[in-house]
């Protein structure tokens, strides 16, 4: 999958590669257990530091969408159960993002249509 | 001789400009001038405009930089001053045929702010995953190097057993297969291109391109290494014809690892062609500010040194980093040492000559800068004055179509120092222990006069 990483952006370089490879293993451009390129080789290859690209690779350790292996490198992760924690998490976001679309005025079914689209986008299989 | 390879240099710079800034006047892979446009900016009057201008002053710079050769030609008796206009004649051309360029490439980005014509992102980075992982996989391994320099080695090993061979070139061939070896280890490193959104197209071209290359350095470090073999064995053979055919190694081997580098380049340019005509997904983004004139890269949030051209073959320096600022300076800096050296040594081997005293100790000495020679009277086993001198090869010295002066190795007399004036006989023939010394002046008559000197000196 292609990375792309836009450097004026407020959000973090380290935050977006971490938010497009979720994105990427969720809507079937990256597959279960297909290796990554080691934190080195991104680095290089998108002219970043390294510490960008590990910093981003731990956050994704830790979140449990990927698996790190001394031997292997890094590898997309196999499917993890539901997380009580996350649940919890989603909610608050949730209600921050419905609440700002409220105020836009954007109504609960266009909100609902648009959830829909994009969850047909995603094609991971549990 | 020097003017054919003086001839045959120039001859390739001015293809390779030609055929590197030529093509540029036209749109292609979404850039023109080295500019990315969109296609329908193409038909902008202020283009074409661009375009016809760039055609004329660039053809008055070739046309104008062949004239500025003539000089070259005639100054075919003067070799020191034809050496120096050589370089200086390459330096001011390197300059000015890129100015049409850097008007025109200017002129397009002016254009293209004042009408907003951007394509693809900017200020975006792309990485696709799996040619950042496996980009090099399929390139030449770098341990296929051993042959290279296994080649060079033995070369060494074979001249260092003669203690009568010279060192320089089995060195110089070493120096070669490093060169290459370094210089596909940094173009693995060069970072993979993201051509399209489609993964298996982005995998596919960076592997090809990266095989072409990586067999192509090392195949030249392979090439270079016989050829330094042929030029080694050439000057061993003390052969009268050896002249000929060292022009036609030259040649050869410039010629040959040319074809070489412009048949990959063509390779790779049309397998992307091919592939990337049939895909959809071709993603463009907007570096154009990083390029400055064009063909230059300043990038400081690109931390990769070497990135690959928009411009002609190969890879550029990105001169934001510091090790690409050490490489530019660097440069700069041996590149005008090289001149300047050059042309110091040989304007002073131009203006000055030999210069033999006999001082009151019974010395001979003969004083000419680097070359230098003291011997005693004493040491003198055989003096005579001879019409002609034997042929023979330089080891350490000058010599040119007038002047012979340093070290030589002559045919039947072996090791010689030579401080001649050519085709100006007679010459005054000293045989010391092991060693031969010839010595003449511009004026025979003053040659006459120091072998007459000399002889009153052995006598005595």
């Amino acid at each position: 999958m292609v990375i792309s990483l836009e450097l004026d952006s407020e959000t973090p370089l380290y935050e977006q590669l971490r938010n497009q490879i979720v994105i990427g293993i969720a809507t079937g451009q990256l597959e279960t257990d297909e290796k990554l390129p080691t934190v080195r080789q991104l680095a290089e290859d998108l002219g970043i530091n390294t510490m960008t690209v590990n910093k981003a690779y731990a956050l994704l350790k830790q979140e449990g969408y990927i698996v790190i292996d001394r031997r292997h490198g890094a590898k997309v992760g196999t499917r993890t159960a539901e997380d009580p924690k996350h649940a919890a998490h989603l909610e608050e976001q949730l209600q921050l993002m419905i609440a700002e679309a409220t105020i836009k005025g954007v109504d609960q079914p266009r909100f609902q249509a648009l959830c829909s689209q994009i969850f047909a986008r995603m094609t991971y299989q549990h | 001789m020097l003017l054919v390879i003086y001839l045959v240099t120039i001859l390739i710079c001015y293809i390779a400009m030609l055929t590197t800034y030529m093509p540029q006047a036209k749109y292609h892979n979404g850039m023109l001038f080295a500019v990315m446009l969109p296609s329908q900016a193409m038909d902008h009057p202020a283009i074409r405009e661009v375009q016809a201008q760039f055609k004329k002053q660039f053809r008055q710079v070739m046309i104008g930089s062949l004239v500025a050769l003539i000089p070259l030609v005639l100054l075919y008796a003067q070799l020191a001053y034809q050496t120096i206009y050589f370089l200086v004649w390459l330096t001011v051309f390197a300059v000015v045929i890129v100015i049409p360029f850097r008007r025109a490439f200017r002129a397009t980005l002016a254009l293209k702010r004042e009408h907003d014509w951007f394509v693809g992102m900017k200020r975006v980075i792309h990485s696709d995953l799996r040619v950042a992982q496996l980009k090099n996989k399929r390139s030449a391994p770098l341990w296929l190097f051993i042959i290279p320099f296994a080649m060079s080695f033995s070369l060494i090993g074979w001249a260092a057993s003669d203690p009568t061979r010279d060192l320089g070139l089995p060195i110089a061939s070493l120096i070669m297969s490093v060169i290459f070896f370094l210089i596909s280890l940094s173009m693995r490193k060069v970072k993979g291109k993201v051509y399209s959104a489609n993964s298996e197209v982005n995998l596919s071209l960076n592997q090809a391109k990266r095989r072409l290359w990586s067999y192509c350095w090392l195949f030249m470090a392979i090439l270079e290494n016989v050829h330094f073999l042929l030029i080694d064995q050439l000057m061993m053979n003390e052969n009268l014809e050896w002249k000929g055919v060292w022009l036609v190694v030259t040649l050869l081997f410039t010629a040959i690892p040319l074809g070489i580098i412009l048949t990959v380049n063509h390779r790779v340019k049309m397998s992307e062609q091919d592939i990337l005509a049939n895909d959809g997904k071709i993603i463009y983004s907007d570096d154009d500010e990083y390029w400055g004139n064009g063909f230059t890269y300043h990038n400081p949030n690109d931390s990769s040194v070497f990135v690959t051209k928009r411009v002609g073959i190969g890879f550029t320096i990105n001169s934001a980093t510091s090790v690409g600022k050490v490489f530019v300076w660097g440069s700069a800096i041996v590149f005008a040492a090289i001149i300047v050296g050059v042309s110091f040594l040989l304007i002073r081997s131009e203006l000055t000559s030999p210069v033999l005293t006999i001082t009151a100790e019974h010395n001979v000495h003969i004083d000419y800068p680097m070359y230098s020679y003291d011997f005693k009277v004493d040491d003198i086993e055989q003096l005579s004055l001879v019409d002609s001198i034997p042929k023979g090869t330089k080891t350490n010295g000058e010599a040119t179509d007038q002047y012979a002066r340093g070290n030589f190795r002559l045919k039947e007399l072996g090791r010689s120092k030579l401080y001649v004036v050519k085709n100006n006989p007679p010459y005054i023939q000293i045989k010391l222990k092991d060693l031969y010394v010839f010595y003449n002046e511009k004026d025979p008559a003053q040659t006459k006069k120091w072998y007459e000197r000399l002889q009153i000196q052995v006598q005595k």
